[in-house]
């Protein structure tokens, strides 16, 4: 699923005299089946932006568009854009409630008033598309460890079959290793089902390794939208917006710099040590 | 004395509850464990969600008492009640989530908080906000409302709270997991210039390796025990190992790691960037 933003700006508070402009005039295509990372410094508007995606904000002017059509016209219905355009908070696992993880991830499908045969169907599968163990769905989700509670959260919103999946810092505070299984799980996930991903993070090593293309934004508008390699290059100009670009990148960038004839939009170890193999291949190293 | 914390055979079991019926289930969050931490040093802690690192830490400041086993803080029990104050005092705490830890609605009655609880004269109580404000470098905000402050400066403000009560150790539990780049790097700047100027003890959980790089000797935690205790370079020299109790290397550490298994001559353990440029410039010339 397509989401397109056409100058839409959103103002906090607006006619109170306390007006914060949260958004200025956002243009943005984002198209289907696309894996994105958003980022940009706190307050930059990444959380206000999302947030229109699924309809929790209506923008105070411009146009936001799902799969073509307008989301402010009369008679959309929100209820079927909630379902389909799936947000997973930050600290998700705060909201787990009920008494096992399979009635928590039926939680969703049930209010979209599935049979309970169809609920459970989906709570399965969205379970199983997680990673989660099945020796853990009967259990309560405050016996799972803190990387498993928040993939059952996800599960939660899985299990409503969004076509679009917005993630809100999805690995905050989970080690390293939490963390590369859950991004690596929702990276299977857009590749199975081809569902449209949007990434929405501070790290910038994860957005260089999973995604095809991010947004950087900066004081409410898109400062960049492209390849994580062509933004990276511009590392002044993110260091001075608070943001950073991978360690190898800066480290490449600053051989370049010494004059040796390295790429500069290199993001990942990878890829890094490809190049430098290269750069230096016949000298003896 | 030279010894801020010294832990022996520590123990600390938590109770869970699983539901009324069945008694509740003994879960050992801390095994044996006996670390020391000299006075002024900065010691990093890692380890993989539920190694028992924020167990530990809430053991430091008497949140939690040892189930078997001791703790002394500056020499002083934590098991013995009339010591619990005087250990408050000398060892504060900063959390990961700014939001949980700020209360007032100024940010110097904020930092004047603790001191104030302690029943410090209210000129010195003054003295000492603008002097812990200025060490974090936040006194400009002195009569700012703490809400509109960025995460990294109200951590920064969290910190000066800490540091208003005159304390010889400060933990911080994760305190730049949900921060931007480049409020994740005032933090840690902040601490690093109050373990210099002002001689405090720092002991930093995180889960970012790059943060530690610079620590006199880092604790690797894993099922409540001690897994790996070195300085940086000894620590990050051991990938593999690292990787096993689901850890992470920094991106230069592990580039110039692989480097080296092509037979490149780069010294055993590269922690920074800076330090990978001047190796590779050298191999170069």
């Amino acid at each position: 699923m397509a989401i397109e933003c056409r100058n839409l700006s959103y103002i906090y508070s607006e006619g109170s005299g306390f007006e914060i402009q949260a958004l200025h005039q956002i243009n943005l295509l984002i198209p289907d089946g696309e894996f994105v990372g958003l980022t940009g410094h706190t307050g930059s508007g990444k959380s206000t932006l999302i947030q229109h995606f699924n309809g929790l904000l209506r923008a105070t002017a411009g146009d936001l568009l799902v799969d073509g059509e307008s989301i402010y016209a009369d008679g959309y219905s929100m209820r079927k854009l909630r379902s389909k355009v799936g947000l997973v908070f930050q600290y998700p696992e705060h909201q787990l409630f009920e008494a096992t993880v399979l009635q928590d991830v039926m939680f969703g499908p049930k209010n979209l008033g599935l049979s309970a045969e169809e609920q459970k169907e989906r709570a399965l599968e969205a379970l199983h598309l997680v990673g989660c163990p099945e020796k853990s769905y009967e259990k309560s989700p405050f016996e799972l460890s803190g990387g498993q509670r928040r993939r059952v959260a996800i599960a939660g919103v899985l299990a409503m079959k969004p076509q679009v999946l917005i993630l809100d810092e999805p690995t905050a505070g989970l080690d390293p290793r939490g963390r590369y299984e859950i991004l690596d799980e929702i990276a299977r996930l857009h590749k199975e089902t081809g569902i449209t991903v949007i990434l929405v993070s501070h790290c910038m090593e994860d957005v260089a390794q999973y995604a095809d293309r991010m947004i950087v934004m900066s004081h409410g508008s898109v400062v960049y939208h492209d390849t994580p390699a062509e933004v990276f290059k511009h590392r002044q100009h993110l260091e001075e917006m608070g943001l950073a670009v991978p360690q190898v990148t800066s480290l490449m960038q600053s051989l370049a710099e010494a004059g040796i004839p390295v790429r500069q939009d290199l993001i990942t170890v990878s890829g890094a040590r490809e190049e430098l193999l290269r750069v230096f291949g016949g000298r003896s190293v | 004395m030279n010894w801020m914390v010294q832990a022996k055979n520590l123990i600390y079991d938590y109770l869970v509850e699983k539901n009324e019926e069945e008694e509740p289930v003994r879960f050992r969050a801390l095994d044996d464990l006996t670390l020391d931490v000299k006075k002024g040093d900065f010691i990093a802690i890692l380890g993989r969600n539920g190694s028992g690192k924020s167990t530990f830490a809430k053991q430091i400041n008497g949140l939690l008492k040892p189930s078997s086993g001791t703790i002394l803080v500056n020499g002083m029990d934590t098991a013995q009640e009339k010591n619990l104050l005087p250990i408050r005092q000398k060892a504060g705490m900063v959390f990961q989530n700014p939001d949980n830890q700020i209360i007032a609605t100024i940010v110097e009655e904020d930092v004047g908080f603790g001191p104030e609880n302690l029943g410090v004269p209210t000129d010195e109580i003054w003295k000492r906000v603008e002097k812990s404000l200025s060490q974090v470098g936040m006194l400009h905000y002195r009569k700012h409302s703490p809400n509109r402050l960025s995460g990294g400066q109200k951590q920064r403000v969290a910190i000066a709270g800490v540091m208003a009560m005159k304390p010889d150790c400060i933990i911080l539990d994760e305190p730049t997991a949900m921060l931007d780049p480049s409020g994740r790097k005032d933090v840690l700047d902040t601490v690093l210039e109050l373990k210099e100027k002002e001689q405090v003890t720092v002991i930093l959980i995180t889960h970012y390796m790059d943060e530690v790089v610079g620590a006199d000797e880092i604790f690797v935690m894993d099922h409540g025990r001690i897994a790996m205790q070195g300085t940086p370079r000894e620590i990050f020299a051991q990938v593999d190992r690292l990787k096993e109790l689901g850890l992470d290397v920094p991106q230069v550490t592990e580039l110039a790691y692989e480097l080296r298994r092509d037979d490149w001559d780069l010294p055993e353990c590269v922690l920074t960037s800076e330090e990978l440029r001047e190796e590779l410039i050298r191999l170069w010339q």
